[in-house]
């Protein structure tokens, strides 16, 4: 781990740390109550069906920026959620645990640095939705050989995979954190206080 | 489903898996994965998948059971996905075994039924190595080997830790609040519609009675200093025991030979 992310990590404070902690709690609740919905949908429709709900995945960590708003905050809690999920136990294996959280930590974080951690608005959040999936989907397609399926199974795979994220990761986490932003539990957080200053 | 489903238990019969440490443990975990994933032959899925089963058996102290449960699971989600990919997998001009659908249908040839043999393996050794790994340790061990062993940020690790305390938490939570709305509603949720308002209403009350937990612990973690101190101070010391160090010798041994023989 290199110095510039030490100091974002202890830039987060422990109020930060326990919201982080509690979305990925979340993702793990969501993941375990999913977690049969997603064996029987790449049981019975492979990378396709799965494809559909992998939004859902995604929402805990970019909720945390959303709410949060500093550098390691999505990195944070996606490893939160990695190493909760080696502790539970995950029906892809570890390696998917710990693949899926860097895939999606490296795109995020980068984007809303670009950002500068102020646009978090509709169109920046379908777009991260969207921007999460190629690099995962790419990882998966050779971690569990979807690889040797036809290019159409593929092509068809991504693009649904492409509007899940927009929708249920992008979509989702927007809609979320707007019900949450009146809200005193998220006062302390850059939303809150941010929901209280345009007020 | 109840907190105690979510958070794997450890109780049982002890077996010499739990009396490993999570970190050469860790490393068996890691180096099977890499090693089923690297490879795409037949022989070396079906026998990892053998070699963990046999750990899991002799190690793992998994009652009837649990290992009903597993079966279960692993037959459940095995054989639609060996079918599924047995169909889908490219046939590569081969003479077909069999043509379900007729002529113009798909074709289910010999190498797709080894392929798809393979993958199936692959994901079934994914599953069952990490439910291995999850059922015989401590999470609290975990814990204390990433911050002493691998030196993670106290903050990260401990985090992980308090996560998994809000899993039941938040379980408990879900179903207290789906109760009480069906207490409120007396009649049930109709059509879709009805269904998604549901699913709605009780998705922000979870998500405020959780942040209400998380500004609770927060004040107390605050109150006690938490990553204030430079150097943390341990109780509990994992030691690295002779047998941990052959078993994760032994898998890191077992990946190179596969990736170089098979």
């Amino acid at each position: 781990m290199n110095s510039s992310w030490k100091q974002a990590f202890r830039n987060l404070t422990v109020r930060e740390w326990m919201l982080m902690a509690l979305l990925a709690a979340a993702n793990g609740v969501a993941t375990s109550l999913l977690s049969h919905v997603n064996k029987l949908l790449h049981g019975w429709g492979g990378p396709i069906l799965t494809s559909t709900i992998v939004g859902v995945y995604m929402v805990y960590g970019l909720l945390a920026m959303y709410i949060i708003r500093k550098p390691g905050a999505a990195a944070g809690t996606y490893a939160i959620g990695a190493l909760l999920q080696i502790m539970v136990g995950t029906s892809y294996g570890i390696w998917s645990a710990i693949a899926a959280a860097a895939c999606y930590a490296v795109i995020v974080e980068p984007l809303f640095f670009i950002y500068r951690y102020k646009r978090f608005g509709w169109l920046a959040m379908l777009f991260a939705g969207v921007a999460m999936v190629p690099l995962w989907f790419v990882v998966a397609a050779f971690m569990f050989g979807y690889i040797h399926y036809s290019s159409t199974v593929l092509i068809v795979s991504l693009f649904v995979r492409c509007a899940s994220g927009m929708l249920l990761c992008g979509g989702l986490t927007k809609w979320i954190g707007d019900r949450l932003a009146s809200t005193r539990y998220v006062r302390p957080y850059a939303l809150g206080q941010q929901h209280n200053n345009a007020a | 489903m109840n907190g105690r489903q979510a958070v794997p238990s450890i109780r049982g019969k002890p077996g010499w898996l739990r009396r490993l440490d999570p970190l050469t443990k860790g490393i068996w975990l890691l180096c099977t994965g890499l090693a089923v994933m690297l490879t795409l032959s037949l022989t070396a899925q079906l026998l990892w998948f053998l070699i963990v089963l046999l750990i899991a058996g002799t190690g793992a102290g998994w009652r009837l059971k649990q290992w009903r449960l597993f079966a279960l699971w692993a037959l459940g989600f095995g054989l639609p996905l060996l079918l599924f990919q047995w169909l889908m997998l490219p046939s590569g001009g081969e003479e077909p075994l069999w043509q379900p659908f007729g002529s113009g249908g798909p074709t289910l040839t010999a190498s797709a039924l080894e392929l798809s043999a393979a993958l199936t393996l692959r994901s079934m050794t994914l599953f069952a190595s990490s439910i291995v790994y999850a059922t015989t340790t401590e999470p609290r061990d975990v814990v204390v080997a990433l911050t002493q062993q691998l030196r993670m940020p106290d903050k990260l690790a401990y985090a992980a830790a308090v996560a998994l305390r809000f899993v039941p938490l938040l379980l408990a939570e879900a179903e207290q609040i789906r109760r009480a709305e069906r207490l409120r509603r007396l009649t049930p949720v109709r059509g879709v519609g009805g269904r998604l308002q549901s699913a709605r209403r009780m998705a922000l009350a979870i998500v405020r009675s959780a942040l209400r937990h998380v500004q609770d612990v927060s004040t107390a973690m605050e109150a006690k200093r938490f990553g204030s101190a430079r150097a943390r101070t341990q109780w509990r010391r994992i030691a690295i025991s002779p047998v941990g160090c052959l078993l994760a010798a032994a898998t890191i041994g077992a990946a190179a030979a596969t990736l170089v023989w098979l």
